[in-house]
């Protein structure tokens, strides 16, 4: 039985990691796309209704135990369960007074409005509608899809979290435009095997990341996230509304730019960013737009700089 | 503290046994709520029923972005049909407080506690091992016992996600509302007690 699950693991994991085999992190929209696209609908998925803690799972356990063998090593996963278990417990405990703090804020709202204002200036796109889907799984967003009754379909998928140590906030969107008449998927033919909307079939994709840290952070999660709840969440509201305005200004440039804009000018300045070296594409008042050598982007509020 | 020493790895095993049984099929929660054993009701244990005061649920509004989905556990979404009458319910489970006669319409020379809820969030989150499901509602009182006023009442449930099957998220789902309604029972009973017959 322990073999077995360990088996079925193992080919859990090789079978999503080859899910992702073969896509680039980043691909630009192709120039003749943009005469071939006569409306769009953006599609923003949002899976969480609240903000969460992100806890990174434990591997201790599993990996110390390896060295004991196969038994060894899902003794070692079981710890870490238990270890993710308890952690898990305590985050969601601790989150819970910026939660009621924001019970009347809603980043959902403020994302879409940024998106049609952003998006709504790239011509060629022609938004036609911005709406929300709360169910993110792959049946829901290719009926999203096959829905549409516009030439492409743009997703923003987003997502919001703070670090374990409730200190730095995380807003990232996943982009990804999708051909919806046959004068795009002849630009490229999507793939029969479902689903429609995997990155495989998409024109456009990028990952597009906004981060900033709470003044006087420290490494009590506990401290921080009072810092982020008090005056009725008014930190952390700021800091959603600036999240959701820069990354929607940030897609539209994206999705304006093509191969040749991929290339930095002699005398780039530089940055970095958690141990990740990127291109300074622009700043203002709130911080400076990164771009890392696999085209993904990162606004970097001048907190985290 | 339902947590067991084993839970977290047990579950973990169970997970990927489940993974490849339920894929993501749709959880869908059920109408019926029930409630966490005879004792959820904390400030209604042991008390007896000297003069019931009249309660009547004026309405349930649900607010939610999409008022059928309700967040996923493990790779399924969760889908709620009629949410609304999930929460009418729990609210009729109130009934176990005896303190309280739920009434459908206002009793002849009597002025209930009139109650509307508006659900405000409602939702199960996956995070590691766990499944966390927070459920947000506004309870809007009026009639007897006093000025009209509104509170907002959380009730959370965080506990091993054992196989992200329908029976543990309806589970996740009663207790995190149980929550909600132990709190609401609380004040429709302090607006009884301070309100007095009109």
């Amino acid at each position: 039985m322990k073999i077995r699950l360990i088996h079925l693991f193992a080919v859990l994991t090789v079978s999503s990691l080859a899910a992702c085999a073969g896509i680039p992190p980043h691909e630009y929209l192709p120039a003749p796309a943009r005469d071939r696209i006569a409306t769009t609908d953006v599609v923003v998925p949002i899976r969480q209704s609240e903000i969460y803690v992100y806890v990174p799972p434990s591997t201790a356990g599993a990996t110390g135990g390896a060295a004991f063998g196969i038994v060894g090593a899902l003794v070692g996963a079981m710890v870490d369960a238990s270890v993710n278990s308890v952690r898990t417990s305590k985050a969601e405990a601790a989150v819970k007074p910026l939660r009621d703090s924001l019970v009347d804020y809603s980043f959902d709202t403020s994302l879409q409005g940024d998106l049609k204002a952003s998006l709504g200036q790239v011509s060629f796109l022609n938004v036609a509608d911005v709406h929300e889907v709360k169910d993110v799984t792959d049946d829901a967003l290719d009926a999203a899809l096959t829905g549409s009754k516009q030439g492409a379909v743009l997703f923003a998928t987003a997502d919001y979290h703070l670090s374990n140590d409730g200190d730095v906030l995380y807003v990232t969107v996943a982009a990804s435009l999708f051909a919806n008449n046959d004068a795009l998927r002849a630009l490229k033919a999507p793939q029969s095997k479902p689903p429609r909307t995997s990155l495989k079939n998409a024109l456009y994709h990028n990952t597009l990341v906004f981060e900033t840290k709470i003044p006087g952070a420290t490494s009590d999660r506990d401290h921080n996230i009072a810092g982020w709840s008090a005056d009725n969440g008014a930190a952390m509201r700021s800091a959603l509304d600036t999240g959701a305005r820069e990354l929607a200004a940030m897609l539209a440039a994206d999705i304006r730019r093509s191969e040749s804009d991929g290339v930095d000018p002699p005398g780039a300045v530089t940055a970095t960013l958690e141990n990740q070296t990127g291109t300074v594409l622009g700043s203002d008042d709130n911080g400076s737009i990164l771009r890392f050598k696999d085209g993904t982007l990162k606004f970097a509020a001048k907190s985290v700089l | 503290m339902r947590r067991a020493g084993h839970a977290g790895p047990v579950a973990f095993a169970l997970a990927l046994l489940a993974a490849a049984c339920t894929g993501n099929r749709p959880v869908e929660l059920g109408t019926a709520f029930t409630p966490p054993g005879n004792t959820w009701l904390s400030s209604a244990h042991g008390r007896g029923a000297a003069a019931a005061c009249p309660v009547r649920l004026a309405a349930v509004r649900n607010s939610l972005a999409d008022p059928h989905v309700l967040g996923s556990i493990g790779a399924r979404p969760i889908h709620a049909a009629d949410l609304d009458g999930w929460v009418r319910s729990g609210f009729y489970a109130v009934r176990g407080d005896a303190r309280l006669t739920i009434v459908d319409a206002d009793p002849p020379g009597t002025m209930p506690v009139a109650v509307s809820i508006d659900v405000l969030k409602a939702y199960t989150l996956s995070l590691t091992t766990e499944k966390s499901t927070n459920l947000v509602v506004k309870a809007r009182f009026s009639g007897r016992g006093g000025a009209e006023a509104e509170v907002t009442y959380r009730g959370v449930d965080t506990a091993v996600n054992w196989d992200s099957g329908q029976g543990e998220t309806q589970s996740s789902f009663d207790r995190a509302l149980a929550h909600v309604l132990d709190q609401l029972d609380q004040d429709i009973v302090m607006r009884c007690t301070t309100g007095g017959e009109d």
